[in-house]
């Protein structure tokens, strides 16, 4: 084998552990840098092929009312602003562009629109855990939980723990 | 004839002193073959079922999700076997020209590692991103290496990343993945791995085609997209016949998936839905079909592209659900006289599937329509007794042919 095939091969290798690296700092940015604001949530329990069991993290701003003399599709980016109301944030208002200089806002993504009100997914629905675990948190948080988040200037949000009235679960 | 059996024949050919050599091995190129290739062997295919259960064993582990590891350490941990295996199977390819196994189980640990950290960060955001990223890895090692379970992992990874995501959006990245696993086929002359690739390539067609139909609530599934699926069927017939290594490997399929395609078609109640919703001449799925069936001609397939052709026109210009009685009986009797052919051919040629395949696409013919009645109980008599006319002609036939020669 020459010489130039075997560093293009060794390069090819580097190129997986890089995309690796790189997926790791993607994935932890918003929890070095981003503001924490706790969200109401309702959990269920499916399972992922791939990553196993987890929690599915309903929450009521993945519905947002269509925004006005917008066009939304499925796949857009969107941007909710968010506002704070007692111990909880909630959502105040929905725009397609990203909001310039303005506070805290949450950046997500259209799953579908139907009935008059945008389905948006924030890549914060999701909490693996143990088979039992989740199972342990699905029962405890039945009625209802919160979840912490970390949100980084750009809006894009990392799950920090899920909590049942002020118990927490480990991150 | 299955390649085995003819590099067995021919060796003993050799032996025998039937032909020398040098003739057997001409022969045996023509197939992609050589007297000196080892035998078959169940090592590899063993060996490569082993290492699919290992990096299955792999994703469990991962996704047992064991709070006692802490997260990082199985991260490092995952990072570093993903290093390992992939840098000892290049060692091994540099020195030996074999680690195609460690680089196979490396992809696995690459995957492995990439659902690693969308469980350690709780990504709940675009699943199929995942799976887009494992495909992509994997695609410089794969045109480097060569290797055919590498390939054939990209290939499955992408194929699962393409129907998860057409959902959303049309799959646009998949050429990439069809052409690196079509290349490695047609570079190590695997028939096994340029049939998943082809058939990939039909349903990545099929997809986009669907995203042709879209309307406001995503891809659409059309009676049109069956005129497609028929065109690329006759595209699929022109290629199975060429290379020859690609033919011997895959061209017993072909009978097989007509008879399976065909087959729907044979229904009165398939016809009436077709007709009744096929589009005019401004269907996308006809003006997809015309191309593949231009294709197939230039490939060698004329006569049978231009009755595709004509066929598919006439459906979508003039087709409505009165005829479609007439057109299943027509689907009907296609079927027959194809399903002879091939008993004929597999008789003749000592081809053991293609007679199967041909009687036991008349057999399933005679119970399904036994059992639907078509045109009714004396419709159904009818089609029987032309059935059978038909048959005893072409055996008449057949006879006296085999007679004068």
């Amino acid at each position: 084998m020459s010489r130039r095939r075997l560093a293009a091969l060794v390069a090819a290798v580097l190129l997986q552990l890089t995309v690796l690296g790189g997926l790791f700092v993607y994935s932890q940015y918003p929890l070095w840098v981003g503001t924490e604001v706790r969200l109401a949530t309702v959990p269920v329990d499916p399972r992922d092929l791939f990553r196993g069991q987890y929690v599915r993290l309903n929450y009521a701003l993945s519905r947002q009312p269509l925004p006005e003399m917008e066009l939304p599709r499925a796949g857009d980016p969107v941007f909710v602003r968010l506002q704070r109301d007692g111990a909880l944030w909630r959502a105040d208002g929905v725009r397609l562009r990203e909001p310039q200089g303005e506070r805290l806002y949450l950046r997500g993504t259209i799953d579908r629109v139907s009935g008059g009100e945008l389905h948006i997914r924030y890549g914060i629905e999701a909490w693996f855990a143990a088979p039992e675990e989740a199972l342990r948190l699905e029962r405890e948080l039945a009625e209802g939980g919160v979840a912490r988040v970390r949100i980084a200037p750009d809006g894009r949000a990392a799950l920090v723990a899920v909590e049942a009235g002020g118990g927490e679960s480990a991150p | 004839m299955r390649k085995t059996l003819l590099r067995r024949e021919t060796r003993r050919w050799v032996d025998e002193g039937l032909v020398e050599p040098s003739q057997a091995e001409r022969i045996l190129n023509r197939y992609g073959l050589s007297l000196n290739d080892a035998g078959p062997s169940a090592l590899g295919l063993l060996s490569g079922l082993a290492g699919l259960f290992a990096g299955l064993a792999l994703l469990l582990l991962v996704s047992a999700n064991w709070e006692q590891l802490p997260r990082l350490a199985r991260f490092a941990g995952l990072v570093t076997l993903t290093a390992v295996l992939n840098g000892w199977g290049v060692l091994r390819l540099a020195r030996a020209g074999t680690g195609g196994g460690l680089l196979f189980l490396g992809g696995f640990a690459y995957g492995a590692s990439i659902m690693l950290t969308g469980q350690i960060y709780h990504l709940g955001e675009h699943f199929p991103n995942g799976l887009l990223l494992w495909a992509l890895g994997l695609v410089p090692l794969t045109l480097l290496s060569g290797g055919r379970l590498l390939a054939l992992q990209g290939l499955a990874v992408a194929v699962a990343w393409m129907l998860l995501e057409y959902r959303f959006a049309a799959p646009w990245l998949m050429p990439l993945f069809l052409a690196v696993a079509l290349w490695v086929a047609w570079r190590r002359r695997v028939a096994g791995l340029a049939l998943a690739a082809m058939a990939a390539t039909a349903l990545w067609l099929n997809l986009m085609l669907a995203w042709v139909y879209a309307t406001d609530f995503g891809p659409q599934v059309q009676e049109g997209m069956i005129s497609f699926n028929l065109g690329l069927l006759v595209l699929a017939g022109a290629l199975a016949a060429r290379p020859s290594w690609w033919h011997a490997g895959a061209g017993d399929w072909m009978p097989r998936l007509t008879v399976l395609a065909i087959l729907p078609f044979t229904f009165v109640d398939g016809w009436e839905h077709y007709l009744a919703y096929a589009w005019t001449w401004l269907d996308p799925g006809l003006w997809a079909a015309l191309v593949a069936l231009l294709a197939a001609a230039v490939l060698g397939r004329p006569l049978v592209a231009l009755a595709v052709a004509v066929l598919l026109i006439a459906v979508h210009t003039g087709g409505v659900p009165d005829q479609a009685l007439v057109w299943a009986v027509a689907a009907n009797l296609l079927l027959l006289l194809l399903a002879m052919h091939w008993m004929r051919r597999g008789l003749q040629e000592s081809e053991g599937g293609l007679y199967v395949t041909g009687l036991v696409a008349i057999l399933t013919l005679a119970l399904l329509r036994y059992l639907d009645l078509i045109g009714g109980y004396l419709g159904a008599a009818g089609l029987f007794l032309g059935m059978a006319a038909l048959l005893f002609v072409a055996g008449r036939h057949w006879r006296r042919r085999e007679t004068r020669s």
